[in-house]
This record gives C-alpha cells, sequence and structure tokens, in this order.
C-alpha cells in the first residue's frame, strides 16, 4: 500500500468517525458509549507504549557519574501509634550510603498507652543518627511533617511512612539526579508489597505492579507525576519552602504537595531504582477507606490545584488532562452500566431473550479483549520492575477478577470519596490505615 | 499570547492523541468483514503515540533550570 493510499484510508476513517460523533443525538450517544467502553483498552495501550517508551529512554540515557560531592538529607519518619513500626523504618536505614544527616521519628501525639515512653527513646538512641520528636497534640501526617521540617537543614528531605523498609542500600544514583537537575523538586521511589499472602494482599500486589507502578513509568515521558508515593519520598528543601510544607487540611497530603510542586515549576522524577518496601492493607474495609481516603484527596487536589496546571511553569498538564479524563470516564461508564442494566431487565421482562443472549454475548468478548489488554500491561510492567518472571506467573491468575476489584474497591471508592473530597464535605478529616494486627480505623484530625 | 497558544497546541495534540488511539482500538474490535489491515491499525496508534509525545514535548521550560544545563 502506498504512502498516499494509507493517508487517505486514515483521513476516510477520521472522516466517518468523527462525522457519526456530531450525528446528534442518536449517534453522537451511540459513539460516546462505544469511547467509554474502550476507554479502559485507550489508557492500558498509553500507559504500556509510553511505558516502554520509558524503557527504551533509559536504555539509551547516557550514565553521569556520580559526583564526588553528594547533597546531604534528613529522613522524617512520621507516626501515630505505631512506635514499633517507625523503629523497625529507621532501623532499615542503617547501612545506606551515604548515611543521612539525621533521622527524625515524629511521634504524633501518640496516646499514653501507645506511645512506649522511655523504651521508644532508648530504642532511638540505640540507631545512629537517629532521634526522637514528641508532639504534645495529634496535628496529622502534615502537621507532624512540618512540625520536623521547621528544624531541617539539609538540602533534601526524606519521608517514609512508619511501615516502610527501605531495601536499597545505595542512594547515590538518586541523589545524583539533584544534582544533574537543579528544577527536580522531589522524586519517588519504586514500592513493592512486603506481604503477598492473603487474596487482598495479592490483589493490591497486583495493583501496585501492573497501575501503579506502570503508571509512574509512563507519567515520566509525559513530564509530570500525578503523586510522589507518600511512603518513599525526597524532597528538595527549597522546593518545599517554596509550597509552604506540606497541606494539612488534604487527606492526602503527598497528592497535594505532588500538584503544589509542579505548578511552581519544579518536576518531579521517579527513580526506579531507588526500592522499598510497604506493607499491604490487610483486610477489605480497611482497603477500601484506604482508597477512598486517595479519592477524597484527590477531589480537595482537582478542586484546589487543577487551574494552576494550565500555568506558565508547569509540566504536568498531560497528567491532570488524563486524571480529568478518567475520572469523567469513571462516572459516565458508572451511568451507562446503571442504563444498561435497566434496558437489559426492561427487555428481559418483555421477552426479549434474543436481546439478553447478544448482549450477554457482546459482554464477553469485550471482557476477553480487555483482560488480553491488561494482561499486555502486566507483563510490560513486570519488565520495567527488572525482575522478569518474579511476580507476573503468581498474579496472572488474578487478572480475570481485576475487573471485580476495580468496581468493588476502586470504581466504589470513588464514587463515595471524590465528591466527599471534591466538595469538602470531609472538612480535611483523615482516617489512619489501618495494619496488620489492628482492628479499627482510629479517626482523627 | 505565546503561552496561550502553546497552551491550546497542546490541548489539541492530546485529544487528537486521544481520537486516534481510540480509533486504532476500534479497528482492533472490528470483527465484520471489513477488517482494516494491520498497517492501518498501527498507523492510528503511532499517530496517537507521537501526537501524545509531541504535546508532551511542549511543555514550558522550568524556572529553577540553570541556563548552563
Amino acid at each position: 500500500m502506498t504512502l498516499q493510499r494509507l493517508l487517505e484510508k486514515i483521513a476516510d476513517q477520521w472522516e466517518s468517525d468523527f462525522g457519526d460523533l456530531t450525528d446528534w443525538p442518536v449517534g453522537t450517544f451511540e459513539e460516546l458509549a462505544e469511547y467509554i467502553d474502550i476507554f479502559p483498552m485507550l489508557l492500558s495501550l498509553l500507559w504500556s507504549l509510553t511505558g516502554l517508551l520509558s524503557l527504551v529512554h533509559n536504555l539509551v540515557r547516557r550514565r553521569r557519574p556520580i559526583p564526588p560531592e553528594l547533597p546531604g538529607y534528613t529522613v522524617l519518619i512520621p507516626f501515630y501509634a505505631e512506635a514499633g513500626g517507625a523503629l523497625n523504618t529507621a532501623r532499615s536505614l542503617v547501612g545506606v550510603m551515604p548515611p543521612p544527616d539525621r533521622i527524625v521519628l515524629i511521634d504524633d501525639g501518640s496516646p499514653a498507652d501507645e506511645s512506649l515512653g522511655a523504651e521508644l527513646e532508648a530504642a532511638v538512641a540505640a540507631i545512629p543518627g537517629a532521634e526522637l520528636l514528641r508532639l504534645p497534640r495529634n496535628a496529622g501526617k502534615a502537621g507532624a511533617l512540618n512540625a520536623a521540617f521547621a528544624s531541617v537543614t539539609s538540602e533534601l528531605v526524606v519521608c517514609l511512612d512508619a511501615d516502610t523498609i527501605v531495601l536499597s542500600r545505595d542512594w547515590r544514583v538518586m541523589l545524583a539526579r539533584f544534582v544533574a537537575r537543579p528544577e527536580l523538586g522531589a522524586l519517588t521511589g519504586k514500592i513493592r508489597p512486603s506481604d503477598t499472602g492473603s487474596l487482598v494482599e495479592r490483589f493490591q500486589a497486583l495493583d501496585y505492579l501492573a497501575v501503579i507502578g506502570l503508571v509512574k513509568h509512563a507519567e515520566c515521558e509525559w513530564g509530570g507525576l500525578m503523586t510522589v508515593s507518600g511512603a518513599l519520598a525526597v524532597f528538595r528543601r527549597e522546593a518545599l519552602v517554596s509550597c509552604g510544607g506540606w497541606n494539612s487540611s488534604t487527606p492526602a497530603e503527598d497528592i497535594d504537595i505532588s500538584w503544589q510542586l509542579q505548578s511552581r515549576g519544579w518536576r518531579l522524577g521517579f527513580e526506579p531504582t531507588w526500592v522499598a518496601e510497604v506493607e499491604m492493607v490487610p483486610g477489605w474495609p480497611a482497603l477500601w477507606r484506604q482508597r477512598q481516603r486517595w479519592s477524597r484527596g484527590l477531589g480537595h487536589t482537582i478542586r484546589d490545584h487543577a487551574l494552576a496546571s494550565f500555568g506558565r511553569v508547569a509540566t504536568h498538564l498531560p497528567v491532570v488532562f488524563m486524571v480529568l479524563v478518567t475520572g469523567g470516564w469513571l462516572w459516565s461508564s458508572l451511568v451507562m452500566g446503571i442504563v444498561r442494566a435497566f434496558s437489559a431487565l426492561g427487555a428481559l421482562l418483555h421477552g426479549e431473550m434474543f436481546y439478553f443472549g447478544a448482549l450477554f454475548q457482546q459482554g464477553l468478548v469485550y471482557f476477553g479483549i480487555c483482560l488480553a489488554f491488561f494482561t499486555v500491561q502486566l507483563l510490560i510492567a513486570e519488565i520495567l520492575d527488572r525482575r522478569p518472571g518474579v511476580a507476573f506467573l503468581k498474579l496472572l491468575p488474578l487478572v480475570p477478577f481485576y475487573p471485580l476489584y476495580f468496581a468493588f474497591i476502586s470504581l466504589s471508592s470513588f464514587v463515595v470519596g471524590f465528591p466527599r473530597g471534591f466538595l469538602r464535605l470531609d472538612g480535611g478529616r483523615w482516617q489512619r490505615t489501618v495494619r496488620l494486627g489492628e482492628v479499627q480505623a482510629a479517626t482523627r484530625t | 499570547m505565546k503561552h496561550a497558544l502553546s497552551l491550546l497546541c497542546r490541548v489539541v495534540l492530546m485529544v487528537v492523541a486521544m481520537f486516534a488511539i481510540s480509533v486504532g482500538i476500534r479497528q482492533i474490535l472490528d470483527f465484520d468483514e471489513k477488517r482494516p489491515s494491520a498497517l492501518q491499525v498501527s498507523s492510528h496508534l503511532a499517530i496517537g503515540l507521537v501526537a501524545w509525545t509531541a504535546s508532551c514535548a511542549l511543555a514550558p521550560r522550568s524556572p529553577h533550570r540553570r541556563e548552563e544545563e
């Protein structure tokens, strides 16, 4: 086929599809319904293709030598009633090269019976470079970070959650990126699940690998990140000062600070060689609450900072654009699902069994193709994870059930959480994520 | 004015990218007799990817970037 013939065919196809789309009202609705149906595949393809592009980019990128002088850093570990976890996080930093200037464990006003008192102070003193900061009152994660940040003089600030275990010993590559790129405001690392024994943990492992991890790779190619991971992130002190620290009125301070930084011209990065393990949420209700908190945080952030992505120095416009389109798709797919369910029920009640059968068959084909796309996405994510074969076979059996996980966890938590965050119906309250061994989430303000 | 034009270009490119990839996917899903060739499908996907990458490449320069970088 000649190039001219190919271009003619492409132009004909576009003209035909665009013509159908503008055929108001029936054509428009039918076409929109079709675009809504294929959107998950579009997203999967865009993530996979740009993820592969990032792989090629990394392979051909010239490796810079590590500069002799690397910036100093302070590690902040805020915790609330998780003293044991915070100690384990701090202990995982022993032997990291180069060592941190300071490690600050921030007790965010834990209840007296869970603060461990002198026992905790002795354990902290045994860790080289570690110190304990006790806040008299619970200030929330952002408040705790701000309280400790006031005394930080290092050029970089590393933030770790109290359930993060750092696996990387050599941090020089990560630190060198801040020397090479003065516009780099923050950087996040790769999160791996620590336990994948139960079903709920395995689904989260699938989510972290095939969606969250792959999206980070893809978004780096897009020029911005939706968020640095609150569990493993490093910030340039100057960049944090320019934003006035973390926003304590939002349920997801990591999304908020990410958008604020990018709106002010700072760039965010992802360093796949900087790796940490994070404890997965052990139960379905707790997982739902965690995802709902993320959705509320996203609602807050879109309301407060989405317009700033159109600013003169912001580069995260593609990320914001995709977040808004995906949000719109979630709502419209929900509405369309309800409409289709009612029309199928109506047809069934009128005895039109053939209609139901055709719909079922069509749905089955669509489902199969979606799964094929998702399997390819998982495979690419596995390649990008640089541990080919480790998780793919283990997680592959979960792929057919991922739509259920998506509907009952991701979609439902978004539908409930996002409007609450966007409309500020929650007043910025957030719930601590339940970790293993805990029964209920403690609500705090 | 220059900024507004650049923004418009980026948004248009993003919409074009999504439309092109959508057309490609719809062709993959097209099971009738007029099934398009693999070349046509991959052309749509390539147009989409190029448009998306071009949109990202048009991002403004960071004010924190030093001139010597």
